[in-house]
């Protein structure tokens, strides 16, 4: 009885793991099925590295190059990163150096509530707070790369401070007392010697946050201004998932337009697993320098 | 006997539970003192009291006097003292660097830039911890690649750079086997020509194999201190006998 009730217990798990295998399979199997009719229209050199989108003819041709909403993406995700990292390490280094345990157990999970704040809110605050700001700065409508990587880069945190923190923290654990007993200062030990020792895993939580950098669309889109432009920092750009959002619901089933979102959303998904995996190269290099 | 600390009447402890009664004990130079006693009796305590470390503690109380050559360590700057009062604690914990810059790291925060230098101090330094010749090729080695009698000995010649006058080793042989013990052993011998050396263990054979003077604390008092062939051969208190017979410890 016990045996059977392990072996059907056993069987339920690898069911539900083979699901959830196969759920990955499937979206990305419908992704690219659904994109792959575009491509008898348009070559993929046309739609990857052309800048015009026209994907109604309106004025009589159609076109379908998403050169500017790549490169919006990419912009905005790693100036949202570099603002994150920056403010998240800095945060984490705060939080272990400066305060006690209790302050600590106070503040992470108040980070932490950052994450369950529903994107919509962000791109709320971003409009009335950041876009104001900007237009106070003397940007035309306020709206652009720089707000929107604002806005994401807040959205970041969470994801990077705690895990940064419980990095430094070990590190720090690991090798103050080591340097302080050589008459070495806290702050010269915190810069040279664990700052270096954890940036490996700070890049590992980097993953994380570039994901859902690159993903994000309600706050971005929000806040970007939604335009077909070259991203510049003060101007407004469009970035893939904000094309997707904003167009899949009226385009026409099976038009062109429809696929090439699908395949808007095809290079997304490419883009990010190359990210991902070129981190995780960098990483394991770091890694194995490091033994 | 020439004196390097003196330890007056001091008394220490964390959020008001007292662990140090009265201690008062002199650390001669160039000799290796052994500071023995059961687990728990405090030892690590007063080597913490003797690099100043203790009184950063948040908690720590510390009372009475410690000279360094005749000056008081509570008036000197937290890390002049440390760095005249090395401490190499119990598990190695080399940097996450090459060993070289394990073992520049010190120098260069204290201000030496020429490179040749650097590397000069490394090699000194490393010789005298008896690893120069197990390294010398591989000194862009990472460090932690090392095995952990190596990595004992690259900390304790990492302690070195800072050029102190003391050395203090809070258990050092605690996680190594026979072998990498005995090195260590043989190499802090070598090491009281110019260096004074306290060593808290709690391995009785191994005060007995390295040390020339023994002070045994029991529940934060001191019970005996003294020459070590003495001590170890006629305790005068009843129980510094029955640890050395092992009775408890």
């Amino acid at each position: 009885m016990q045996k059977n009730l392990n072996r059907l217990f056993s069987l339920l798990i690898k069911l539900l793991t083979a699901l959830s295998v196969l759920m990955l399979a499937f979206v990305i199997f419908f992704i690219v099925k659904e994109a792959l009719p575009l491509f008898e229209e348009v070559s993929l050199k046309e739609f990857l590295f052309g800048q015009r989108w026209m994907p109604i003819a309106y004025t009589g041709e159609t076109s379908f190059g998403i050169f500017n909403f790549i490169m919006a993406t990419l912009y905005v995700s790693l100036i949202a990163m570099v603002i994150s990292v920056a403010v998240g390490v800095g945060t984490a280094l705060f939080l272990v150096f400066c305060t006690t345990e209790r302050v600590r157990s106070l503040f992470l999970p108040a980070i932490d509530l950052l994450a369950g704040i529903p994107s919509v809110i962000y791109g709320f605050i971003g409009i009335t707070v950041v876009v104001k700001l900007f237009i106070r700065a003397g940007v035309h409508t306020g709206s652009c790369v720089l707000a929107a990587s604002i806005v994401l880069a807040v959205m970041l945190l969470p994801y990077l401070v705690s895990s940064c923190s419980e990095t430094i923290l070990k590190m720090k654990e690991r090798y103050l007392p080591a340097a302080q007993a050589m008459g070495v200062s806290r702050w010269y030990a915190a810069a040279t010697l664990i700052l270096p020792a954890s940036w490996k895993n700070i890049l590992l939580s980097m993953i994380l946050a570039v994901g859902r950098a690159m993903g994000e669309t309600m706050a971005v889109m929000m806040v970007m201004g939604n335009a077909n432009l070259f991203p510049r920092l003060l101007g407004k750009s469009e970035t893939i998932a904000s094309v997707i959002a904003l167009e899949m619901g009226t385009a026409v089933v099976d038009s062109p337009h429809y696929h090439a979102l699908y395949a808007a959303g095809m290079v997304l998904m490419v883009l990010l697993f190359v990210i991902n995996v070129s981190i995780n190269l960098i990483r394991a290099k770091l890694l194995e320098q490091g033994r | 006997m020439e004196k390097r600390m003196t330890i007056q009447n001091l008394c220490a402890g964390y959020d008001g539970k007292q662990v140090l009664h009265n201690i008062s004990l002199e650390i001669p130079s160039n000799k290796i003192t052994a500071i023995i006693g059961p687990s728990g009796c405090g030892k690590s305590t007063l080597l913490h009291c003797l690099n100043g470390m203790l009184r950063q503690e948040t908690g720590a109380s510390v009372s009475g006097e410690i000279l360094l050559d005749g000056q008081d360590t509570a008036a000197m700057q937290e890390d002049q003292l440390r760095r005249q009062v090395g401490l190499v604690s119990q598990t190695p914990s080399p940097f996450p660097f090459s060993i070289l810059e394990n073992m520049t790291y010190g120098p260069r925060y204290y201000g030496v830039r020429n490179k040749t230098q650097l590397q000069q101090i490394a090699e000194e330094k490393l010789r005298l911890a008896g690893l120069y010749d197990e390294v010398k090729e591989q000194l862009h080695k990472s460090a932690l690649k090392l095995s952990g009698g190596q990595q004992q000995r690259l900390c304790i010649a990492r302690a070195l750079t800072a050029e102190p006058r003391v050395l203090l080793l809070d258990e050092p042989c605690s996680a190594l086997d026979v072998q990498a013990s005995a090195v260590i052993e043989e190499m802090l011998t070598r090491l009281k020509q110019t260096y004074t050396i306290v060593i808290v263990t709690h391995n009785i054979v191994q005060a007995r194999r390295i040390s020339d003077y023994v002070a045994f604390i029991k529940d934060g008092r001191l019970v005996e201190w003294g020459e070590a062939a003495c001590l170890f051969a006629s305790p005068q208190q009843e129980e510094t006998r029955a640890f050395l017979d092992g009775i408890y410890g």
